[in-house]
């Protein structure tokens, strides 16, 4: 994996720097472009970049000052460059955008079908997507646009994105802020050959505003970013049954969710292989730090997460396998190596105070555990956590809500193989610590779990499943020194 | 027992004819936690009253509100994950008449409720703190504490499935209503020295069921009330109310 | 005239100076922040300014401090012995939602800070008062559309009387505003409507976000002061009016304010049922308007009466001087009159642009009245409610010229003066008659109309002679001097109907 990983780091960095040295440098406002946060100027933009791309490419220069803007599409050979306090912003004006046609979303920057584009300095792209996404309500209350208003929101394909970048190659976003989109954020997907270093996420303006999706790519390497997102902050998504998201590499990131901090899926189709993460700092998350999720019919495999430190997050670790979109697909997840993680959970609220708060749901239920939940007949293989600590708040109330321990108890738990998969959708689980079913060859090795305050429930939970290892397990609960930590149902130990 | 089960079958009956279904978003009421919807949501119950009654949805969000006064004849209905969040200064909440100022207050109204898996949460240790720093200034008077809902002489009331959070002082307070459904409700102020759960007073047929209260003072305050019924209402050392 | 003039300006300036001197010594200063308001742009405020309002007033009086930031609100009501004061940096801006703002019942407008009937109340400092008229103009127009509000929307926008001002004071005494910047209303700007003793001193409009965005409409008050201040306006700027047949306003002084407007400068009217009086209009400077740098009109059965104004610099201003009798309310053979008289205008210079004088500015005057070459200053009365005594002295506008007969034509013949319509009825503007025969100055049915030392110059020869005058009395030109090239021999004072004044 760590081979693998360096071979494309160098891979990348080649190509990019050839990409910058030979750029010629074209300012926007040499085409009428206007600063002055008025203007729209999706016309002239988009005339530059035609312009560029059809001449040799460059960089579309943008200097200090704010550029409304509606739709663009960048187009081969071109970058836009935004320099420090060059804002490229959003009209509020959701008719100023476009719904691709192939694509079916609405974005702010477009490219489809490109090679060689890049979007780099330190400015900032403003989607302003809440201005947008509340125009959009009242066109679709006065009947001017159609959409259901599921979930008293615009479609999310109909709110612009800031980035969506389709079938394109060599892509290179480096150094820029990107902000307040109306739908998800960065959308990368089935692009090859693609580098984020050092970008700034701040994703949190309206409903399903993601942090970067990464759909179906080849080759992917994000590193040295800070994302801030009320929706997944990084996450991995597979669209297409026939396609694939593989050999990516995320190093020294930072994030903090109203959703999820590193998320797989939820949208797995195709699949995802051949995934390092290392180095992730995942900060007052909703949801779960960590979740890899196969529920669509596709592959989750090899994928090695080394170096998690996370803080004030609801949940640490959820891997789950369902059958949500499957079809007559087979979903699978296996071969998950998940190591040296320091993770601190809270009682109360982790995402309070941020805007769009993750929703408040599955009532009753104490703090849920971290866990590992298969479906009896597709069942997760070949996991390995090791080096893990956990600490958990307690104080859980049975009277509030209760799962017990016994056989019955524990196969009552419902399986919910088609529903939407996240930590919390069981409501209560018996375990605080870690709850593990319908998953084989499971190893916890050097794994840490301490709660703070007494728990009605054991810290471990693991119910059918075979070829388990446990070693070096370390629970620490108040007062709770004869308790039964560790329950096993139908579930064989591995033999050495 | 019969009649008033009749009564509550022809008010049932009733309610469902003009059962007209608003979304929060038609009146631009805002779910992005920090826009003060206050004069929004007043706006879209006094339109939905006005207009022969129904049903104001809250789809999932969170949507910031200072007192609202809840009309006859219209419901409020909290969808899974929809939180209608207090503001945090007093002089955020007011009282329609002499009643209990709340998030939610209602005086003289009839067939009202909210319900829905959403909750109301209160500005909990946050207001009081607001509060304190008022009084101590002088700049307010001792008022009434303003709680999550409040209902003065209303007849019809129910609320189903809620979860009454972060209250500051009492989560709901009754006085001399008629007919009132409490059900499913999840009522917590675990972190407020001062939460109070349900504080009845001079009311009449109030039905009690499936409640899980854990608050610091008294879960539940029943004076002067006649036909209470309780049933599977407990706090959350699993005490009945 | 000029003697009774200085009698008032003696009159008021001591005494607008001693109220505020006064207000200020004995305020005690409360801190807007202690009572909870947040300056973070985003909590509404609105409850807590009004609590704080209402602890100060009935706690003595005193000033509420806005620190520096940006305080949301909707509709607040000023109360007696409070003063907002607004720092360097603090903003209170609008939430832009219509439904947090208040219709006034009593007053039966919007605004974002109300008083009513209160006294000694002020808004100081040099913080801004920010009405984000078009985010709350817009949600109206949203709600309209949707049944929320009862609104015909007639020029496919909210109706005024649903879209807030910035400040609306009515019935209130003793009022001081200064050093504020005033911003982007939904609606007119700062309406102060049958107070007495207002003060404005060093405030600064920005009022271009909406339609009918003033600058500062005075509404039947006795006792103003508004000086050294800057406006910047989409529609009138200094603008007085009279909503009251039974009110009057008067006792006004405006001095060494300058501004720019998309209709008119300085203002009498529209709305005239009552009347003016006693005013006394000093060091004004009009740039870039659409319209009239300086337009008196008595139009709705009101009079205006003892005007000076002296002293104005106009440039690129779509016309200099309009005064106007109508008739809007078709009074005319009910009794009352509407009256226009003793009016001096003195010392102005003025250059009117041959192009469009707002061109860029948002919310830019309509074009109308078309086809017209440019429009001269005008003073027209009706046959039979004659503007009467009007003074121009020391006067010097320079006009593009350039008049096309193949455009646009009006002959000076008897029959084609004549048949200039009346237009009593209409809404006054100094280009409703459209195309009019003089390039430099039009007068119609006013008597005892003086000029003296008049300049009008042309800069390119215009078909049109400079002045034309049609039915007057009394009428006494001296020292005129017209310049237009080319034109040496021609006939620029064109005279129907006319007798002059014996010396």
């Amino acid at each position: 994996m760590i081979k693998y990983q360096k071979a494309l780091w160098v891979m990348i960095w080649i190509w990019c720097a050839g990409m910058t040295a030979s750029a010629k440098d074209y300012p926007v406002l040499n085409f009428g472009a206007k600063n002055d946060g008025v203007t729209l100027n999706t016309t002239i933009i988009q005339g530059a970049i035609d312009y560029i791309s059809e001449n040799g490419g460059g960089r579309l220069v943008f200097a200090p000052g704010i550029y409304v803007t509606g739709s663009v599409y960048i187009k081969s050979n071109v970058t836009l460059h935004l320099e420090n306090k060059a804002e490229l912003k959003g009209s509020p004006n959701p008719f100023d955008y476009v719904r691709d046609g192939y694509i079916g979303w609405t974005s702010l920057v477009f490219s489809l079908k490109q090679e060689n584009i890049g979007i780099t300095g330190e400015g900032t792209i403003n989607a302003n997507g809440f201005a947008a996404a509340t125009n959009m309500v009242d066109h679709i209350h006065k009947g001017i646009v159609v959409d259901a208003l599921s979930l008293d929101r615009p479609d999310a394909t109909i709110r612009p994105n800031t980035i969506y970048f389709r079938e394109c190659e060599k892509v290179n976003v480096t150094g820029i802020t990107q902000k307040d989109p109306g739908s998800w954020n960065f959308v990368i997907d089935q692009c090859t050959d693609v580098l984020i270093d050092r970008i700034h996420i701040d994703s949190k303006a309206y409903w399903n505003n993601d942090g970067i999706d990464i759909v179906d790519c080849d080759r992917v390497v994000i590193k040295n970013s800070y994302i801030d997102a009320s929706d997944d902050a990084i996450c991995f998504k597979s669209h297409d049954p026939s396609k694939i998201c593989q050999n990516v590499v995320v190093d020294n990131c930072t994030v903090r969710s109203s959703a999820s901090g590193l998320k797989f899926g939820t949208v797995n189709r195709g699949g995802f292989r051949n995934i390092t993460v290392t180095n992730l700092k995942v900060i007052d998350t909703y949801r779960s730090a960590i979740t890899i999720q196969s529920v669509d019919g596709g592959v989750a495999e090899n994928i090695l997460i080394d170096g998690v430190k996370s803080y004030n997050t609801a949940n640490a670790i959820y891997i789950r396998m369902g059958d949500r979109w499957s079809g007559d697909k087979t979903s699978s997840l296996n071969n998950v190596t998940i190591k040296n993680v320091y993770a601190e959970i809270p009682l109360s609220k982790p995402d309070s105070g941020y805007r769009y708060e993750g929703p408040v749901e599955d009532l009753p239920r104490n703090i849920s555990p971290s866990a590992i939940v298969g479906l009896p007949n597709w069942r997760i293989k070949d996991i390995t956590l090791s080096n893990i600590e956990i600490v958990y708040p307690g104080g859980s109330n049975p009277h509030y809500a209760k799962r017990g321990t016994s056989k019955e108890e524990l196969e009552s738990i419902p399986e919910m193989h088609h529903a939407y998969p996240e930590f919390s959708q069981f409501k209560e689980l018996p375990a605080w610590g870690f709850y593990v079913r319908h998953a084989d060859n499971i190893t916890f090795d050097n794994v840490v779990l301490k709660v703070k305050d007494s728990d009605y429930r054991p810290a471990i939970v693991i119910d059918d499943a075979k070829d388990i290892e446990l070693k070096n397990i370390n629970i620490s609960e108040p007062e709770s020194k004869k308790k039964n930590q560790i329950i096993l149902n139908n579930t064989t130990k591995r033999k050495k | 027992m019969k009649k008033y089960q009749l009564f509550l079958l022809s008010v049932f009956v009733s309610l469902n004819v003009s059962a007209n279904e608003y979304t929060a978003s038609f009146f631009g009421i805002k779910s992005d936690g920090i826009t003060n919807n206050t004069g929004s949501i007043q706006k879209a119950i006094d339109y939905i009253s006005e207009h022969r009654g129904g049903t104001l949805v809250f789809y999932v969000g969170r949507y910031l509100t200072g007192t609202i006064h809840l009309k006859s004849n219209v419901k409020i209905r909290l969808e899974e994950g929809a939180v209608l969040v207090g503001a945090s200064s007093p002089y955020d909440y007011n009282s329609s008449t002499q009643g209990a100022r709340a998030i939610i207050e209602a005086n003289g109204q009839s067939n009202i409720g909210i319900y829905g898996k959403g909750v109301i949460e209160g500005s909990g240790n946050t207001l009081i703190k607001n509060m304190n720093d008022l009084l101590n200034a002088g700049y307010i008077k001792k008022n009434s504490e303003p709680g999550l809902i409040s209902f003065t002489n209303c007849m019809n009331v129910s609320l189903n499935g809620l979860h009454l959070w972060n209250g500051p002082y009492n989560a709901l307070t009754l006085t001399e209503c008629k007919t009132v459904n409490l059900e499913a409700l999840d009522i917590n102020g675990r972190n407020i020295p001062s939460s109070t759960g349900i504080v009845a007073k001079g009311c009449k047929w109030v039905n009690l069921k499936d409640l899980f209260v854990e608050v610091k003072k008294e879960p539940f305050i029943n004076q002067n009330n006649q036909f209470v019924t309780i049933q599977n209402a407990i706090t959350n050392k699993g005490v009945t109310l | 005239m000029i003697a009774k003039m200085k009698k008032i300006r003696k009159l008021l300036l001591p005494f607008a100076l001693l109220f505020v001197f006064s207000s200020n010594v004995f305020s005690k200063d409360y801190n807007v922040l202690d009572f909870g308001a947040k300056n973070d742009g985003i909590t509404l405020n609105s409850a807590i300014i009004q609590g704080a309002i209402d602890y100060i007033t009935e706690n003595g009086g005193g000033r509420l401090v806005f620190e520096p930031g940006v305080y949301i609100t909707g509709s607040v009501y000023l109360k007696s012995n409070v003063t907002l004061h607004l720092k360097k940096g603090a903003e209170l801006r609008s939430s832009g939602n219509g439904f947090d703002f208040v219709k006034d019942k009593y007053i039966g407008w919007m605004s974002m800070i109300f008083a009513l009937k209160q006294d000694n109340i002020g808004i100081t400092g040099e913080g801004m008062i920010n009405g984000m008229g078009f985010s709350t103009a817009l949600s109206m127009l949203d709600y309209a559309q949707k049944g929320f509000i009862i609104d015909a929307l007639s020029y496919d926008r909210a109706k005024e009387d649903n879209r807030p001002v910035n400040i609306y004071f009515r019935e209130c005494n003793q009022v001081k505003i200064t050093g504020i910047t005033l911003k982007d209303p939904a609606n007119w700007n700062q309406v102060y409507d049958q107070c007495k003793d207002v003060y404005v001193d060093s405030i600064k409009v920005d009022s271009k976000s909406y339609w009918n965005n003033d600058g500062i409409d005075i509404v039947d008050c006795d006792g103003v002061v508004i000086k050294n201040s800057y406006f910047d306006a989409a529609d009138d700027i200094i603008c007085f009016k009279s909503h009251d047949a039974t009110k009057i306003c008067q006792n006004v002084i405006v001095d060494n304010c300058s501004g720019r407007s998309s209709a008119n400068g300085l203002k009498f009217g529209t709305v005239s049922r009552g009347g003016f009086r006693n005013f006394k209009i000093t060091n004004l400077k009009i740039f870039d308007t659409y319209r009239s740098a300086i337009a008196l009109q008595s139009v709705d059965g009101g009079i205006i009466d003892n005007i000076l104004i002296d002293g104005v610099k106009s440039y690129n201003t779509g016309n200099v001087i309009f005064l106007r009798i109508g008739d809007r309310l078709n009074k005319l053979n009910s009794g009352e009159v509407s009256v226009l008289k003793n009016v001096t205008i003195k010392n102005v210079y003025a250059e009117v642009p041959f192009s469009k004088a707002d061109s860029g500015y948002s919310y830019e005057g309509p074009v109308e009245d078309l086809p017209r070459n440019i429009s001269p200053s005008a003073i027209i009365g009706l046959p039979d409610w004659r503007i009467e005594n009007v003074t121009l002295s020391n006067i010097e506008i320079v006009y593009p010229g350039a008049g096309n007969p193949f455009y646009a034509k009006r002959g000076t013949s008897k029959e084609e003066l004549e048949s200039i319509p009346e237009m009593p009825y209409a809404y006054p503007e100094f280009s409703q008659f459209k195309e009019l025969p003089a390039w430099g100055f039009y007068v119609r049915h006013a008597d005892n109309i003086t000029f003296d030392n008049v300049v009008l110059k042309a800069k390119e020869s215009d078909y049109r002679p400079a002045i034309v005058i049609d039915d007057a009395k009394e009428l006494k030109l001296q020292n005129l001097n017209f310049s237009e090239p080319g034109q040496k021999n021609k006939k620029q004072t064109i005279l129907n109907n006319v007798t002059q004044r014996k010396k």
